[in-house]
């Protein structure tokens, strides 16, 4: 699972260089986000522009990666298709992870709050 | 939404749309939902119907994976995508351990009102499934697990 960490105005954004977040990659997924987010600031920001599809198995990755980071540190989602929106608005999940259009706007969002 | 699941499914219609035998697991799972993605698209199925099906039969197909062959070697998957007039009819039969009973008509997501600690990281599969297909049919059959589902466009 390909992983590239940036900052931007003190937010650690993750993007995710892959089509899908699915049984077959969600440990994986899970390890390196670990290991991109075991340091840095508290707001950490997970690109998903590139991502079409995920399953049960990579939501549940991505809420081990919120779990990771404790609740000291902020996970939001950034750049969701329209099909991996339908996953968390289906699960509720879009009620529990901050969800934005772009990264921007998640950093901005950062930046007041 | 919620799907009404039926106690017995119906009989294979027609000469399939597409048709596949594999062995269960991740791999191979990912491997078949993308031959039948393009397979649905060559079709000429609507892109929010082909993304339905792709997202439960994922689920399904994890399922027979992860729970059907607990404990064994990858058993085989059946497959079969039958397009109706107004519908896609979709069945996966596996040679696993059957359905639990409360299954597969349960539709109830984890609770989200928990500590982060919490949080569930599972239990999203078959509410997943209920949400995005219009009928789910399951029927043991011998030793043979038949799951149908249906999508309407």
């Amino acid at each position: 699972m390909e992983l590239e960490s940036s900052r931007i105005n003190g937010t650690l954004v993750i993007r995710v260089n892959a089509e899908r977040i699915d049984s077959a990659a969600a440990i994986r997924f899970k390890d390196a986000v670990r290991a991109a987010a075991a340091e840095g600031p508290a707001q950490v920001v997970l690109d998903l522009g590139r991502v079409d599809f995920v399953d049960s198995s990579g939501l549940g990755a991505i809420v081990a990666a919120m779990k990771f980071l404790g609740p000291a540190r902020r996970l939001d989602l950034a750049g969701l298709t329209p099909e991996v929106n339908r996953v968390f608005r289906l699960t509720r999940m879009d009620t529990i992870f901050g969800i934005f259009d772009t990264v921007e706007a998640a950093c901005a969002a950062k930046a007041v709050g | 939404m919620r799907a009404p699941v039926t106690a017995c499914p119906q009989d294979m219609p027609r000469a399939p749309l597409f048709f596949r035998d594999f062995d269960a697991g991740a791999a191979t799972t990912r491997e078949v939902l993308l031959a039948l993605r393009v397979a649905l698209h060559g079709n000429g199925q609507a892109p929010d119907l082909v993304s339905r099906v792709e997202q439960a039969l994922a689920e399904v197909l994890n399922n027979i994976a992860e729970h059907a062959y607990r404990g064994h070697p990858p058993g085989p998957v059946s497959l079969k995508v039958v397009a109706l007039a107004d519908a896609l009819l979709i069945e996966v039969a596996d040679h696993g351990a059957p359905l639990p009973h409360d299954l597969p008509g349960n539709p109830d997501l984890p609770p989200l009102d928990v500590t982060l600690p919490e949080m569930p990281e599972g239990g999203f599969g078959w509410p997943l499934i209920l949400r995005q297909a219009q009928r789910v049919g399951y029927r043991r059959q011998g030793q043979i697990n038949r799951l149908q589902l249906v999508f309407f466009g």
